[in-house]
């Protein structure tokens, strides 16, 4: 007989948690056209791309941590991209970001329906 | 890779009977613990807490720290080192420039282990690293490790 899960609770706190963060990182990217990719030298006003790439940084470890790699590996991909538009581009195209963030929205999908 | 569709929990977070006995390895009991995110944060207080034993006290941020440390003083410190407000390398020099913590082992999580991160937060004096992901079933061991090999190095 298996021994319950002493991480149970904490992992259905982290799955919720995620869908909201998922939610907030489609606000994100939703919002980002047109916004600048960085802002000048000395602000410290956060650009799309750097609250989008912070965003899926926490989620990212967070996710391994629980043993929930594809869904790390996701948001890893994610971060990567965006901290790249942000050191690369004058501006911040947010549509490269998009199917990644469709991944992650069907990883946490997967998840809460293994749950249910 | 992202196109992984099985995202169960890996066999290594699953539970394990890893956490008796801990203290047999040396002398750490209290534990200060810095980590913004709330996930990470509640996982391990619970990993060294309740499932091993040990007085976990959770810190938000840097700052928090340095905040606990006067009424509070651990046998080890776990910093994160991407932290809002006062991060974990600032943190770790503030602590060495405090007598009555500049000798306590402060080890690092963080997702950056590069050579030359490595060689940076040894550099800044930390005792030790612990990449991020990491299996929580472990952690408490692991920590009992370095604490009981940095109380062994020579000064």
């Amino acid at each position: 007989m298996p021994q319950p899960d002493p991480l149970a609770d904490l992992r259905a706190r982290f799955i919720a948690r995620s869908r909201e963060r998922v939610q907030n990182l489609r606000s994100l990217i939703d919002a980002a056209p047109a916004q600048p990719a960085r802002h000048g030298a000395g602000t410290k006003e956060v650009s799309a791309a750097a609250a989008i790439a912070r965003l899926a940084h926490q989620l990212a470890g967070a996710a391994g941590t629980f043993g929930y790699a594809a869904l790390g590996e996701a948001a890893a991909a994610l971060e990567d991209r965006a901290r790249a538009a942000e050191d690369d581009a004058s501006t911040f195209d947010p549509l490269p970001l998009t199917p990644i963030l469709q991944v992650l929205e069907a990883r946490i999908a997967d998840l809460e329906a293994s749950r249910a | 890779m992202i196109d992984q569709a099985d995202d169960q929990p890996a066999s290594g977070v699953a539970p394990s009977p890893t956490s008796i006995p801990l203290r047999a390895a040396g002398t750490l009991r209290r534990v200060v613990v810095a980590e913004d995110d709330p996930d990470i944060s509640a996982l391990v207080a619970l990993a060294l807490g309740r499932l091993s034993g040990l007085e976990v006290t959770i810190c938000a941020n840097g700052r928090a720290v340095l905040e606990v440390v006067p009424h509070h003083l651990p046998d080890l410190f776990l910093l994160d080192v991407m932290m809002p407000e006062m991060d974990g390398v600032e943190t770790l020099a503030r602590l060495r420039l405090e007598p009555s913590t500049a000798m306590i082992p402060v080890i690092f999580m963080t997702a950056r282990v590069r050579p030359r991160d490595l060689e940076f937060y040894f550099a800044k004096g930390a005792t030790g690293v612990i990449a991020k992901p990491f299996d929580p079933m472990t952690l408490a061991r692991r920590l009992c490790q370095l604490h009981a090999e940095n109380r062994h190095a020579p000064a």
